[in-house]
């Protein structure tokens, strides 16, 4: 009997002694650390950039450039289309429904990363102060980078009666959770482009080559890369930029590391990470393993393989059309093993060699900057540098050498080196004023609305913007005709 | 099976000869008219030894001279009589005006007539055999005012419940769990494309009843945990007397519950597929035939082949799919010291390809009384292992899905009747994906439940609890590497352990005491409870394996993989509880409750609770104590505060996550927004209720109101994306639910040895957002998506979708109206003929407003029936995966597969239909099938859930070959279904309102024997 009371007695005192206030309920943090005292050092800063990077890799069909950020740059023209085997990329119709489409969160989201690292006192940070400054110089670049790529899809320039340069484009976000600023409006296109600009410049004073540590990275080449490219999508709403695109490109290939890669070597630059003509590539380690979300499995998945290349008698020129002079010898053609069928339907076989998603995905890489030097040289009015420059290209891939450097035989060359890649021939089009070529309507299936692709100028040229940033954002505006 | 059955019944009759000390007194008990009153309560008064009367009415429970025995029964005066020499003590009980039910409310059991609230009880025979897969199941139309539905029919899978709607936004809706007065874990095992419950690792055998508390006076005292109800287990104790063993077989045999649809066949798909190139190119039918026979995937070899369809449905459905359970309990002892050890096993197919659930499970409760001192103990584990298949969506492979969007071109076998993995369409062969894959949840949990109770005196009693809820989910995932997902990385394998432990502890003081001559009835409660629980996952996976016939991760050594988490929480709690009644006609209720919880910042964690509740007992008044019209009649009140702290652990911090990694490289990002200032959401309840007894209880029930409002919403407020966040977690918002309740019980027929009983339950639910988080402009956030909209003035997330016109008869085109609630000016009733430019509208309520059960019981001699139906209405059901299976396009006789009501498509002009003209298209807009309200049905349905014709041996042939009771059943579970529109899926849909691909909730026909002895 004694022995219970003290029994129970013991245990009424144990348990009242377990836990009585509220520093008993502090919670424990064992994956995560808090916010405010996250950032402490310079490896600390390095590692949140790379989730910047790591969500660039951000794949499917609303994604980065994982996949879907180069699929719809390429499905929604002449070089590709849908068959809609799995039920993906039908968008390739561009009949988006207002609730909207398209990778703007996912490319915020990397934007917000940017603006963690650009916002951090590295002064107060332990470690190497040129290595955080190199770091911030990225996020400059990357932030550049993400905010033209969404200014491409979702800004109004392009749309008629939108304004050209003065048309609606994207809020530039410079600041994380500032308050001030957590329901940005939207700002004009060219305001984007300047805001572009001028964070390139900042990127390439900031970043310096000694701490480069690959093209899967961020560098001061890069950052000229993306204005070039930037710069020359400029041009098509305001030509004054034509010639910073064509500096840029030529500070590229004058400047940098990499260097076109040669005929032989074509097809191994595309299983080779940081290839010599790498200028900033996406790494992709077998640990990602992205299936069904990589560009192989959608190319040419034995399921899914839903991206095709469009073959048809319309009016316009396919893939197969434009190599069909040089089609014995072209390294990129099928003689090279570059495009064949797979399941019976053509396809894209080199460019993304491996069915796991293991390879690098390039993003910028040196040809398309002698591309870009070519039409720079060519709008300021030198056909000869123009000429010489387009030249370098098929010479390093056993074609004929053009005789003449026209803007049709350049977007031309661009198309045969560059399809299927980040640049995007959707681009190519709109900014020079373009409306969908018709290869084969049955297979091109713009056909949702009207039966015909849209035509340049169209509002369906830009995604809607999604309806829960119009219901969270009262200064958000929906894009034209959505 | 057997040798198993042979070995638990060894191990029974073993237990037989543990021998007990006692005396035990016997009898039968009966009403005034000599009727046998089954399972009448015998108790020894200022003990917990207890026991029911059988069906017969008699008892036998260890007593000694000298002891006072409580006999009792619903609706009847009790009788207390003291033990004297004669060991048979035989009594018949009076009618009462009183109910003396006992109600168990988890921290407190109090006789109903003194209870302010309305808690509904299930018993242990309404349990048994009807849950078949989790013990949740048998509330199904029991309940007025709790929805709940099987999230798959998939054996082993969780279930939804909903109490008297939902009233939060992205907290959590669902109720708390509560076995012995101890709050416990609920959820499933999920790493995996299948989840299984955990609460199907509670053998539903071992359930004496459930209680469902409802209503502010028994919620407040669940603080800031009880806002979404609270589901009370109360689970089978010991009983004294002599050792008596149960035995409970069930056999049984499963189907789908209702007949789902028909998909087209390879002749009808070539027909459609030729109208898609007619249609939209002009071609003659002969010329479009011909294209499709060429073209399309599959066609040709199945027309060089003789047309002969595959026969996918025979492979991926399991007819009349088997399930056993058998149950072995004993139970026995005295006074001081009694015992109950149980062992069930369960084994389940499933009704889709690839899936069963098999389940072991034993228990044991202890009890021993010493002086002033009583220990209890009460313990059980379950090993419980889940076979599944990829389900929730419309994955390849996944059988379900295979139903629905294989084409009947394709074969299932070889010639020489391998599996056909040469299939030409994206759809895998589920017969090979089941027969080569594997998909287990194995799964541990053990409860442990243990007090101490020391009684100071006679009014005061002090209590240690001490509760131990483990869970081990051990998850395995093989996909093998010739057909499927994972071909070109040659076979993959994922394992994962998910451990939960969670410990909680109870210490209360009870003060309980009576005035006068029964006049004041006070008791008093405090409490304090502290829970801690934490739990860790860990994860690893692979690819590449060197042979067939390997399934673990340690063989796959490509890519491998790994991933582990660990999170925890703790929360503390005082109560104090009080409860007052004068004459048992006027009773008072108050509770007050702090609670504190690790989920919210320093200074917000912790919250007061509190209730209070009025009840008048008319009944007991003069001038109502002779009357026989009116037995009892109770008027009853609450209101009172509760919380809902449903929401992720950490929440309130801005977090930076360390998961990702790029290059190789660690990648840290920011997971959450993070808000300092987020607390509980509280919940403000209000209740009104009349009891009532009528015709010497012959007709009983209950009616209610009530309104609940839950206000400081946590919700994830959306901001914009531009800030790299799509959310932040904030105490914003309000929404009130109301409704009444009515429940009913009535004696029809009482004659002789025929009774015929009517029993059964409606429940009314409305609600409608007050308050909702505004932006920096001050306008509402509405929470508008492609489904569902969320405003101000309207019931949550209703369904919000353009409104589908129908079919023109002059062109085949379909087209929509532009509609559109909430646009400026007022709706438009302009037809177009783009689906996107009709705007989206109001349609429809996603949880049924008006649900409930009926039932009937008939008894004849030994014979008895009972019938149980439940009905929801006044709500709609979206056919998801419809834009796929009923476009008039590509899609349903190209790609995938069509439902054969697309041959009431239109062909030519006049036709008057709901089904466009095919056309050729891959897309889903020209083909009518984007996402309107064309697929959006009424979901009013009635379902018989369940029958059971019992049989009772008679008592002489029984005790002649030596057994106290022998039973038989026949039950059928959802053996008919009825839906006012004719649905082509099952209506029992979750709360989202839309259907799901999973494997269909099964309709049963079982047979069961009950042994004593």
């Amino acid at each position: 009997m004694k022995k219970y009371i003290k029994l129970s007695f013991f245990f009424s005192l144990l348990m009242l002694f377990v836990a009585c206030g509220d520093d008993d309920l502090e919670p424990t943090l064992a994956l995560d650390k808090d916010l405010n005292t996250g950032i402490n050092s310079a490896s600390d800063l390095v590692s949140v950039m790379n989730s910047a990077y790591d969500r660039m890799t951000a794949g499917d069909q609303n994604g980065y450039y994982g996949q879907g950020y180069i699929m719809m740059g390429e499905v929604r023209t002449d070089n590709a289309y849908s068959t809609a085997n799995s039920g993906r990329y039908t968008s390739a119709s561009m009949d988006h429904a207002s609730t909207g489409y398209g990778p703007w969160s996912t490319i915020y989201r990397v934007i917000a990363i940017c603006n963690i690292v650009i916002g951090a006192d590295i002064s107060t940070l332990s470690g190497d102060q040129a290595l955080m400054t190199h770091t911030q110089g990225q996020a400059h670049a990357v932030r550049a980078l993400a905010h033209f790529d969404l200014l491409r899809n979702y800004g109004q320039h392009f749309v008629s009666g939108q304004g050209g340069g003065n048309a609606l484009g994207v809020p530039y976000v410079k600041t994380y959770k500032d308050p001030a600023y957590l329901a940005p409006a939207r700002d004009t296109a060219i305001s984007n482009i300047n805001d572009i600009v001028a964070d390139l410049q900042a990127g390439i004073s900031l970043m310096n080559d000694a701490y480069n540590v690959s093209t899967s990275y961020m560098t001061k080449m890069g950052a000229y890369a993306v204005l070039a490219r930037a710069a020359l999508y400029a041009g098509g709403v305001d030509n004054s930029f034509y010639s910073a695109a064509g500096s840029a490109a030529e500070w590229v290939i004058n400047n940098g590391s990499a260097s076109p890669v040669s005929a032989a070597g074509f097809k191994a630059s595309y299983y080779t990470d940081n290839a010599v003509n790498s200028i900033f590539e996406m790494a992709m380690s077998g640990t990602d393993n992205p299936g069904s979300n990589g560009m192989a499995f959608m190319l040419r998945g034995t399921i899914y393989g839903d991206v095709r290349i469009l073959t048809g008698d319309g009016p316009g020129e396919d893939l197969y059309d434009l190599f069909a002079a040089d089609a014995a010898t072209d390294v990129r053609f099928t003689v090279n093993n570059m495009i064949g069928t797979s399941q019976g339907l053509p396809t894209v076989l080199g460019k993304y060699p491996t069915m796991t998603g293991d390879d690098n995905v390039t993003v910028f890489r040196v040809e398309e900057m002698h591309l870009i030097a070519a039409e720079a040289a060519l709008r300021a009015g030198d056909s000869a540098k123009a000429l010489s420059y387009l030249n370098n290209i098929p010479n390093l891939r056993r074609a004929t050498p053009y005789t003449e450097a026209t803007l049709d035989n350049i977007l031309k060359e661009r198309r045969k080196e560059l399809y299927m890649e980040a640049p995007g021939r959707f681009y190519d089009l709109v900014r020079t004023g373009q409306g969908m070529p018709t290869i084969d309507l049955v297979k091109q299936m713009n056909d949702d609305l009207t039966g015909q692709p849209p035509s340049f100028g169209s509002y369906r040229l830009a995604y809607p913007i999604y309806l829960s940033e119009l219901n969270a954002n009262p200064n958000m505006v929906q894009n034209s005709g959505y | 099976m057997k040798q198993l059955v042979k070995l638990f019944s060894l191990f029974f009759i073993m237990t037989g000869l543990i021998g007990f000390a006692q005396n035990t007194v016997s009898g039968t008990v009966s009403d005034t008219e000599g009727l046998p009153l089954p399972g009448a309560t015998v108790v020894v008064q200022g003990t917990s030894i207890g026991v029911t009367s059988d069906f017969d009415g008699n008892y036998s429970i260890a007593a000694s001279q000298g002891d006072v025995l409580v006999f009792s029964y619903v609706g009847y005066e009790s009788q207390s009589i003291t033990v004297g020499l004669s060991s048979s003590i035989n009594v018949s009980l009076t009618s009462s005006t009183a109910l003396e039910e006992v109600v168990v409310t988890g921290i407190t059991s109090r006789e109903r007539q003194r209870l302010t609230s309305n808690a509904v009880v299930v018993g242990s025979e309404l349990i048994e055999g009807v849950a078949v897969t989790s013990p949740d199941q048998a509330l199904m139309g029991r309940v007025a005012g709790l929805r709940i539905v099987g999230l798959s029919g998939t054996p082993g899978a969780p279930q939804q419940i909903r109490i008297r709607g939902e009233g939060s936004l992205s907290g959590s809706n669902s109720p708390l769990f509560v076995i012995d007065g101890v709050p416990v874990n609920n959820g499933s095992i999920s790493p995996l494309l299948t989840d299984m419950g955990i609460l199907s690792m509670i053998n539903a055998a071992d359930i004496e009843s459930i209680t469902v508390l409802k209503d502010a006076a028994s919620l407040a005292a669940y603080g800031a945990r009880g806002s979404n109800g609270v589901v009370v287990i109360n689970t089978k104790k010991g009983q004294a007397g002599e050792i008596s063993f149960n035995v409970q077989s069930q056999y049984g045999w499963q189907n789908y519950a209702v007949d789902q649809r028909t998909m087209l066949n390879g002749n009808q798909r070539l027909e459609l597929g030729a109208e898609t190139i007619m249609n939209s190119y002009g071609w003659t039918r002969e010329a479009a035939t011909g294209f499709v026979l060429r073209n399309f995937a599959g066609a040709a070899a199945w027309d060089a082949g003789g047309r002969v369809d595959g026969n996918w449905e025979e492979i991926i459905a399991i007819e009349d799919a088997p399930y056993q359970n058998y149950n072995i309990s004993a139970t026995g002892g005295n006074a001081t010291e009694n015992f109950r050890i149980g062992l069930g096993y369960r084994q389940q197919t499933g009704v889709s390809i690839g899936t069963d659930f098999e389940s072991i499970n034993g228990s044991i409760f202890y009890k021993k009384k010493a002086g002033k001192v009583t220990i209890e103990t009460n313990n059980r584990v379950t090993n419980a292992r889940q076979n599944g298949i990829h389900e929730g969506t419309a994955y390849f492979g996944a059988p379900q899905m295979a139903r629905l969007f294989m084409s009947p071109w394709e074969q299932p076998y070889n010639p020489d009747g391998s599996w056909n993995i040469n299939l030409t369409t994206s759809v895998y062969n589920p017969g090979q994906q089941a027969e080569l894959n594997l998909q287990t949840n194995d799964g541990t949990r053990a409860l442990s439940n243990s007090s101490v109770t020391y009684a100071i005196n006679d009014n005061f009693k002090l209590q240690t609890k001490f509760a131990i809820d483990y869970t081990n989910g051990a998850s395995h995932q093989f996909m093998n590497p010739h057909h499927g997902d994972v071909t070109d990385e040659n076979g993959y394998a994922y394992e994962a352990i998910d451990r939960t432990f969670l410990w909680t502890t109870i210490n209360e003081l009870q003060y309980d005491q009576i005035f006068g001559e029964n006049e004041h009835y006070l008791s008093v409660l405090l409490r304090q409870s502290f829970s801690k629980n934490k739990s860790n996952f860990i994860s690893a996976s692979g690819y590449n394996v060197a042979a067939d016939g390997l399934y673990y991760v340690a063989s796959f050594n490509t890519n491998e993989s790994g991933y582990s988490s660990f999170g925890d929480y703790k929360e503390l709690g005082y109560l104090a509880l009080a409860n007052y009644s004068y004459k048992n006609k006027y009773v008072v209720d108050l509770s007050f409750r702090n609670d504190g919880s690790s989920r919210f910042a320093s200074g917000y964690r912790f919250g007061n609770f509190y209730s209070a509740g009025i009840a008048w007992n008319i009944s007991n008044e003069n001038f109502l104590a002779d009357s026989d019209i009116v037995n009892n009649l109770k008027i009853r009140a609450s209101y009172g505060e509760t919380g809902n702290n449903g929401i992720g652990n950490n929440q309130y911090q801005s977090l930076f996550s360390y998961g990702g990694a790029y290059d190789d490289n660690g990648a840290v990002a920011p997971s959450t927004f993070g808000n300092l200032v987020i607390s509980w959401e509280t919940a403000r309840l209000l209740d009104v209720g009349v009891d009532f007894s009528l015709f010497g209880d012959r007709f009983s029930g209950a009616f209610t109101y009530y309104e609940k409002t839950t206000d400081d919403l946590l919700q994830s407020v959306p901001i914009s994306t531009t800030s790299g966040h799509s959310g932040q977690t904030a105490n914003v918002g309000s929404i009130i639910n109301k409704g009444v309740e009515f429940e009913f019980d009535a004696q029809v027929v009482k004659a002789g040895d025929f009774s015929f009983e009517l029993y059964g339950n409606v429940s009314e639910n409305n609600d409608e957002v007050l308050r909702l988080a505004q932006d920096a402009a001050g306008n509402d956030i509405n929470l508008d998506n492609s489904y569902y909209t969320t405003r101000v003035g309207y019931p949550r997330a209703q369904f919000y979708l353009r409104t589908w016109g129908g079919v023109d008869p002059a062109d085949g085109r379909p087209y929509y109206i532009v509609g559109g609630d909430f646009r400026d000016g007022p709706v438009s009733e302009e037809v177009t003929y783009s689906l996107f430019s009709a705007e989206q509208t109001v349609q429809g309520l996603r949880l049924p407003p008006i649900q409930g059960g009926l039932g009937l019981r008939l008894k004849w001699k030994q014979l008895s029936l009972d019938g149980n139906l439940m009905f929801q209405t006044g709500h709609k059901v979206f056919e998801r995966w419809a834009w796929y299976t009923m476009a008039s396009g590509l899609r349903s006789v190209r790609t995938f597969a069509g439902d054969s009501r697309l041959m009431d498509r239109w062909q030519k002009p006049g036709d008057i239909t709901d089904v466009p003209k095919m056309v050729y298209t891959s897309g889903s807009t020209l083909a009518g099938s984007g996402t309107s309200s064309r697929f959006l049905y009424d979901g009013d349905f009635m379902r018989v859930r369940d029958i059971t014709l019992n049989y009772t041996l008679p008592r002489k042939a029984v005790e002649a070959i030596g057994f106290n009771s022998v039973n038989f059943f026949v039950k059928g579970l959802n053996l008919f279904t009825w839906t006012k529109d004719d649905l082509p899926f099952d209506p029992e849909i979750r709360a989202t309102g839309r259907f799901r691909i999973t494997t269909p909730p099964n309709k049963s026909i079982s047979v069961g024997a009950n042994l004593n002895f």
